[in-house]
């Protein structure tokens, strides 16, 4: 029945180690340098909107010498001294062609970091190539005791290189989400309502000063703050209830009403713009804070209940039980046991609803037009808007404005994220 | 120098001849619209090429420009070959008379700026974007050719609120409507409650009761709103006819199709939603495995840092980023360009999609952190002992096993983009280029309804786009979580 | 010849823990040996550091007389079966047997001719022909097992390591697998180190056991030898002791009815 009884892997010799070695410096190579082909291309772009003709050359040049660069690594095997050689010359060119072109150019920060992505792969290949085990590999002189050792520094060369990596990917998209912030904090501290120009070379706190002292940024908060509470109260009065019964009861219509939950989830907030307004319109509610209350709560709601649900659903039944046994009615129950237990996720949902309304802003723009009831959102756009530039105060006043959300976000960042996995996206 | 001196003479020789224009009368009506003030003011004499007219407005009486804004400006030059768009295509309405009373459209340059010719004596502009309710001034600023300025004299207006006290809206229909949806999920749920009862479901004694006020406020402030916007798709409401509109068929339905550049908006907002999202799992996927390392130093750091754009307000990172992309703003000082992206219409859309990607990858890396956690790690050993490299294990393991979170959390992903409204109207407004009866080059259709609503007021066709917006989501749903259950049966 | 050897084998982790001290051991060709010990002794990190999912911190391990100590799990020509199956979840049986066949490289490769051959053949000898296209979601415990074993033993691995494979089945459906995990270990007769904390299971599977406790190896001999002659407390208790009770038992119960 069984056609063989020998392993495959019995037809290799004893010398598995030279068989399977292949220093990491080339396998990280390997991988390190298509990117470097990407970001060429990606500094060829720059250069072609700069229109230098010069820098677009030298860049071209580049993404040749590098695409070579590829090839040959991809070549490169046991015994192919040739090859390792010639990695060797093309990266030298490379390091040459990287250099010319920094200094032929503007050389702003930008351009520091269009040399470092040519030239530093280029001298960790001349460097990581011309290494003594490498040396031995490429040539075909290896021995099985240079092979164990290399497969020895694989390892932990192998996680070095992985972490390097891993943390190059992260500074650079660190720095991708941390320019605009930087640049907004420089804005904030420049006098004038200049947007270029040196980071901060001249500091004032001139547009701090201005927009703490100017009577509508207090009016915008002190609207957001009523519409932000007002919306948490009601919406937190209508989802508790909710949550509890469809977490803890079954009753005819459960279903449905749950599905009409979901449902509403999945509507697009645009088909209800316009009819909403109407309404609001018609009910007097335009312009004032009662309006966007009763909107917001209603459009966090289904969320809401959704999330408390979940949580509520992780209190266990049976000290319910219990304190049913012990004569409590069901109101108390609700109150004394299950309440307190879940009150942080109360607070998680809270926030929750409290962030959603503080960072509104379609509704807001749409209700209320006159500027005594402009929330901050409409009010801190305003600044920015065919009637103004105020750069520096909307600097000033974002800054203010975001820090307590984003400090709040950053705190309860992780019950945040998994109320929301909890609620939304498993549903 | 010989060219210096040829200028300075004729400066000379001009000079005796030469009169400035002043403003010469100047009125302004409140009463015209809402958030909007006409503006008529004529010169005493014809105004010369290159004569321009700037409007300026504040708060409190205009002295000197200082303490005002500018709103727009009208110029004096050469109008031939530029285009003369007719009355109601542009928001702001501008018409010209060259001292009778013969009102002409202005002509409109390719920034949208209005262009009258020489010897243009009255000017009458409709001025939008006032704020209304609230008393403003007007001030016309006449800059002539030689660079030397004529305030006029201050005027005050204001935008009177004026549809909302022209057109009473009847309160009772609405009253009468949520009442009557309130008091029949009232007897709804009370009929429930009392069969529960009759069958003896002792656990539910409450739950009615307690779901109640949930279920109306949402039969109020939603489903009774949905209903009610499909209804006005079909009638002919707009800011003249609300409270009396009638029906009219599918005739917004109509309009609707057959607005120029449908198709356009259309597509792009279908290449918004679809490069977004593609952009957001693909650098989500990619910095949430980058995190996803137990011996990773300063994890924690990076992951709070990558957080920044989902914590800060959307509008206020929106608003920053437009900054940047301003020509004087910090990204071309970045990259040594001179770059003007945002007056450019292929320039924008990129502008807007790079900020969208921006703001949603850090939701993207969190869910798919999650996900990646959740994959049983000894699958992962299993694959080591069988010789499976690096690559192979991502492509074969990693991504077939992510994909039951990835399919809802790409849908979720598109339906929020495709209704996006923040990006789109703090970058751009839909602009740079707006084509007058129909969407900009970077609206997405859930800003040009804000605009066919707000901005036209014509309820009724915003009404009919947001069903077909709806109408595409759910066929868009549909058939993709239809598609990837096929595939998952085929493997 | 595939035998394995341990020599002088440490593993240290970087908190300071000593899970394996010094271990000495050597596998001949063909050998079934268990590694017995309780929980924590290191017996599970011992077969990890052989299959390659573990750094060997001091001393050497060889397979057939090569040095493996950083060869990846791959390059070994080991199979191996977990605790917890470890099997593919989105892939049918048939793809979980094959998928490691399937993404060979080089000379190694097989046809596609050769692979369909392979997995009518591991199938049939583990009576999974039935349930080829199900996934692992649609099977039973024992079923899973079955599979777990196929993919290790497709591609006729040179050792095969198991990791207490039979912990997380019912008393009936382990006693019938551990009769046929015999069976197959004598009929394709490859070298097989199996953990477990069962004594029984240990008792009637082994050519050979290794008892292990706190890291350290305490006895290996052949599984009655050790129980006869055993050569410390440790073993007296973990593996005499137990024995006995549950003979004394089974007479208790049983031989008390038959008077």
């Amino acid at each position: 029945m069984i056609s063989s009884k020998k392993s495959f892997s019995s037809v290799l010799h004893d010398d598995l180690a030279s068989r399977w070695y292949i220093p990491a410096e080339v396998e990280s190579l390997r991988s390190l340098y298509p990117i470097v082909v990407i970001i060429n291309f990606v500094s060829l772009v720059i250069f072609i909107l700069r229109d230098d003709p010069d820098l677009i050359f030298s860049s071209t040049m580049q993404i040749v010498v590098s695409l070579v660069i590829v090839l040959l690594l991809s070549k490169l095997n046991q015994g192919q001294r040739f090859i390792r050689d010639g990695v060797i010359a093309i990266s030298g060119l490379s390091l040459l062609l990287s250099v010319l072109q920094f200094l032929s150019g503007p050389q702003i920060i930008i351009d520091y970091w269009i040399m470092g992505w040519s030239s530093i792969p280029a001298l960790f290949v001349i460097y990581s190539v011309s290494k003594p085990i490498v040396t031995l590999w490429a040539s075909g002189n290896q021995t099985t005791r240079s092979a164990e050792l290399g497969l020895y520094r694989n390892r932990s060369v192998t996680r070095f290189h992985g972490k390097i990596f891993r943390h190059i990917a992260l500074l650079h998209a660190v720095a991708f989400v941390i320019l605009p912030i930087l640049w907004i904090l420089d804005v904030a501290l420049s006098p004038g309502n200049s947007l270029g120009g040196g980071f901060f070379d001249s500091v004032t706190m001139e547009h701090f000063n201005q927009i703490l002292s100017s009577e509508s940024f207090w009016i915008w908060t002190r609207n957001s703050v009523i519409v932000s509470i007002g919306t948490t109260i009601l919406g937190l009065a209508l989802a508790i209830p909710a949550g509890y019964a469809f977490s803890r009861f079954k009753f005819r219509g459960r279903d449905y009403a749950m599905f009409s939950f979901l449902l509403v989830q999945m509507f697009p907030g645009v088909i209800i713009l316009v009819p909403y307004f109407l309404v609001m319109k018609a009910l007097g509610l335009l312009n004032t804070s009662v309006g966007l209350i009763l909107a917001y709560s209603v459009t966090a709601l289904p969320l809401c209940v959704w999330m408390l649900k979940g949580f509520f659903d992780t209190v266990p039944k049976e000290l319910e039980e219990a304190a049913l046994v012990d004569g409590c009615n069901q109101n108390q129950v609700f109150w004394r046991i299950i309440l307190p237990l879940s009150l942080p996720a109360v607070a998680v949902t809270a926030l929750f609803s409290f962030l959603a309304a503080w960072n509104e802003f379609l509704l807001a723009l749409t209700f209320n037009t006159s500027e005594e009831m402009y929330t901050l959102p409409v009010g801190l756009a305003s600044l920015i808007s065919s009637t103004g530039q105020a750069w520096g105060d909307f600097a000033a006043a974002s800054l203010l404005v975001s820090l307590p959300v984003v400090v709040l976000f950053v705190i309860f960042q992780r019950f945040l994220i998994e109320g929301l996995s909890a609620g939304g996206v498993k549903g | 120098m010989k060219r210096g001196l040829i200028v300075i003479l004729s400066f000379i020789l001009l000079l005796p001849i030469y009169h400035a224009s002043e403003i010469s009368t100047l009125e302004a009506d409140g009463d015209i619209g809402y958030r909007q003030v006409g503006l008529i003011w004529s010169t005493d004499s014809p105004t010369e090429e290159g004569t321009i007219f700037e409007i300026w407005i504040s708060n409190e009486t205009i002295i000197e420009t200082a303490n005002a804004t500018k709103h727009s400006q009208v110029m004096v030059g050469n109008v031939s070959g530029i285009s003369q768009p007719v009355m109601g295509e542009w928001y702001d309405d501008c018409q010209y008379n060259f001292g009778d009373t013969e009102w002409i459209p202005v002509h409109r340059d390719l920034d949208g700026t209005a262009v009258v010719p020489p010897g243009t004596i009255g000017v009458n502009c409709t001025l939008t974007g006032i704020p209304s309710g609230t008393e403003i001034h007007l001030a016309v600023l006449l800059v002539n050719p030689s660079n030397e300025s004529i305030l006029s004299p201050s005027i005050s207006s204001s935008s009177t609120s004026s549809d909302e006290e022209i057109i009473v809206i009847e309160t009772s229909p609405y009253i009468f409507a949520i009442g009557s949806i309130a008091l029949s999920i009232m007897i709804l749920l009370f009929m429930l409650r009392w069969m529960d009862y009759r069958e003896g479901r002792t656990t539910s004694r409450f739950a009615h009761i307690y779901i109640a006020p949930a279920i109306l406020a949402l039969s109020v402030l939603t489903f009774y709103p949905v209903l009610y916007g499909i209804w006005l798709s079909f009638t002919n409401a707009d800011q003249s006819h609300l409270g009396d509109q009638s029906f009219i068929g599918i005739e917004n339905f109509i309009t609707v199709i057959s607005t120029s550049g449908f198709f356009r908006v259309t597509g792009f907002t279908l290449l918004w939603s679809v490069v977004n999202v593609a952009a957001h799992i693909g650098f989500g996927l990619l910095l949430a495995m980058a995190l996803n390392s137990d011996d990773l130093r300063g994890r924690s750091a990076y992951r709070t840092a990558l957080l920044l754009p989902w914590a800060i307000p959307s509008y206020i990172s929106v608003l920053v980023w437009r900054g940047l992309y301003e020509p004087a703003g910090a990204l071309n000082d970045f990259l040594g360009t001179d770059l003007n992206l945002l007056a450019d219409p292929n320039g924008a859309r990129i502008v807007v999609i790079l900020v969208n990607i921006w703001l949603g990858i850090p939701f993207m890396m969190m869910s798919i952190s999650g996900a990646l956690q959740a994959l049983p790690k000894d699958m992962y050993e299993a694959a080591e002992v069988d010789g499976i490299n690096k690559f192979s294990r991502f492509f074969y393991l990693t991504l077939p096993n992510l994909k039951s979170a990835l399919v809802p959390l790409s849908l979720l992903g598109f339906i929020w983009t495709f209704n996006m409204f923040n990006v789109i109207y703090l970058m751009t407004d839909g602009g740079p280029n707006l084509d007058f009866d129909g969407p900009g080059s970077t609206d997405i259709l859930i800003t040009y309804v804000y605009d066919v609503a707000f901005r036209d007021g014509s309820y009724g066709v915003a009404a009919a786009w947001s069903v077909v917006i709806f109408l595409m989501l759910v066929v868009f749903s549909w058939t993709y979580m239809k598609k990837t259950n096929a595939t998952e049966a085929v493997t | 010849m595939v035998n394995v050897s341990f020599r002088k084998v440490t593993k240290q982790y970087e908190n300071g823990f000593t899970a394996v001290n010094e271990l000495n051991l050597e596998i001949k060709d063909g050998e079934f040996l268990v590694l017995l010990g309780p929980s924590g002794c290191g017996k599970s990190t011992t077969l990890r550091m052989l299959a390659g999912l573990e750094d060997i911190s001091e001393g050497e391990i060889s397979i057939g007389g090569a040095k493996v100590n950083d060869l990846p799990p791959g390059a070994r020509g080991i199979g191996m079966v977990f605790q917890s199956y470890a099997l593919y979840p989105h892939m049918s049986v048939e793809d979980n047997l094959s998928f490691g066949l399937k993404m060979m490289k080089g000379e190694e490769r097989k046809s596609d001719d050769e692979v369909s051959k392979l997995i009518s053949e591991t199938a049939t000898m583990l009576g999974l022909s039935e349930e080829l296209q199900k996934k692992p979601k649609q099977l039973s415990g024992g079923q899973r097992q079955r599979v777990a074993l196929g993919r290790a033993l497709i591609k006729r691995p040179r050792v095969l390591l198991m990791d207490e494979p039979l912990s997380n089945l019912d008393a009936e459906l382990r006693q019938q697998m551990r009769v046929e995990i015999r069976r197959l270990h004598d009929e394709l007769g490859m070298t097989t180190v199996y953990v477990t904390h069962d004594q029984i299971e240990a008792m009637t599977l082994a050519d050979r056991i290794a008892v292990l406790n706190e890291g350290e190896l305490q006895q290996h001999g052949p599984p009655m030898e050790v129980y006869r002659n055993p050569t410390n407390q440790f073993i007296e208790g973990f593996l005499c002791a137990h024995l006995n009770e549950i003979v004394d038992t089974a007479n208790a119960l049983f031989g008390g009815e038959e008077e």
